[in-house]
């Protein structure tokens, strides 16, 4: 009982700490499709913009690649925004 | 059997030409699709006015209706902008009314889904995206660029952050536009083919087909209004992200 005792009084010291924020749920009800489809949509801007920086430098490839992965990293940026918002 | 009927499930979102129109080499032409546009159009305008015949100050029926719908989306401009985003209202509610009733329309018999091509929905996305940055550059001036630079970032992690940043805002308009467009296309695909077993299995199994339309007639109503307020829900939170730089 000393353990649930302590352990009470840890959940009310956190409870008066933080008392005015509550978690938000998210919102917006992102199933897999729209998950799937917002990663799929990004990869598509991001080759779209390293192929056109491509053309404008003349390098081949380096863009491409590049630009793919930062949009890729975007995209579930996006995502953790949608979901996740405090 | 296979050969009685043809499998085409994508000939539903054929463009067919009703009214043939050409500037010179612009294809103007009245299309199914500008047909349910402009149905959508009457559709809305006219239940709208509807909606506000007889304003009364205890609301009847169908004022009940209206308010119920105007007060639903100005609940979530004001939630999802803290309340600053109150004036930017009408094109947000016209927005969600517009993308409902095309979305809507598709699922009438023999109805044309306007939003499931993309070209409609990247318009819809374009539009938003030009009108936030507008409503961002006239607020804020240059100071719109501190928008790419979160705060609270060690130095050495900035520039990757600022590029990050820039996709992030550069992908907004394509996956809300992709969202829809591919959510409409989608169900009204498995429809069409769920309906083809309907035909193959004729009277006797195709009742287990035949329930499985109509309980996913049901899920694409509530996909149709779903999406109409993600759109809605993810251009108020853009715009809460136009009016306060982050």
């Amino acid at each position: 009982m000393d353990k649930l005792s302590k352990l009470n009084k840890k959940i009310q010291t956190y409870k008066e700490k933080h008392k005015g924020k509550e978690l938000k749920k998210s919102k917006v009800a992102l199933g897999s499709l729209n998950v799937s489809l917002e990663i799929i949509g990004a990869i598509f801007v991001g080759l779209l913009i390293g192929f056109y920086l491509d053309k404008f430098f003349n390098t081949g490839f380096l863009f491409k690649i590049i630009c793919l992965i930062l949009a890729f990293v975007a995209s579930l940026m996006n995502i953790y925004r949608t979901i996740d918002k405090k | 059997m296979a050969d009685q009927f043809e499998l085409r499930p994508l000939d539903q979102f054929n463009l067919k030409s009703l009214i043939d129109f050409r500037i010179g080499e612009y294809d103007l032409s009245f299309t199914n699709s500008t047909l349910f546009m402009f149905l959508g159009l009457i559709c809305l305008s006219g239940l709208l006015m509807l909606f506000i015949k007889k304003p009364q100050l205890v609301p009847n029926r169908m004022q009940a209706m209206g308010e119920l719908i105007h007060d639903f989306v100005l609940g979530t401009v004001n939630e999802n902008t803290l309340g600053k985003g109150e004036q930017y209202f009408p094109f947000i509610f016209s927005l969600f009314c517009f993308i409902l009733t095309l979305n809507l329309l598709g699922l009438l018999p023999h109805g044309f889904t306007v939003t499931s091509h993309i070209s409609v929905t990247l318009a819809f996305a374009l539009i938003v995206f030009v009108v936030l940055n507008i409503i961002a550059f006239a607020r804020h001036g240059l100071k719109f660029f501190h928008h790419f630079l979160p705060e609270g970032i060690p130095l050495f992690l900035a520039p990757v952050m600022i590029v990050i940043e820039l996709f992030v805002y550069l992908i907004r308009p394509v996956t809300l536009s992709i969202r829809l467009a591919a959510n409409m296309m989608a169900g009204h695909i498995l429809l069409y083919i769920a309906a083809t077993f309907v035909v193959i299995g004729g009277i006797t199994i195709g009742i287990i087909p035949i329930s499985f339309v109509i309980v996913f007639t049901g899920i694409e109503i509530f996909v149709a209004v779903l999406q109409a307020y993600i759109f809605t829900i993810l251009t108020c939170t853009y715009l809460n992200d136009a009016i306060h730089l982050h």
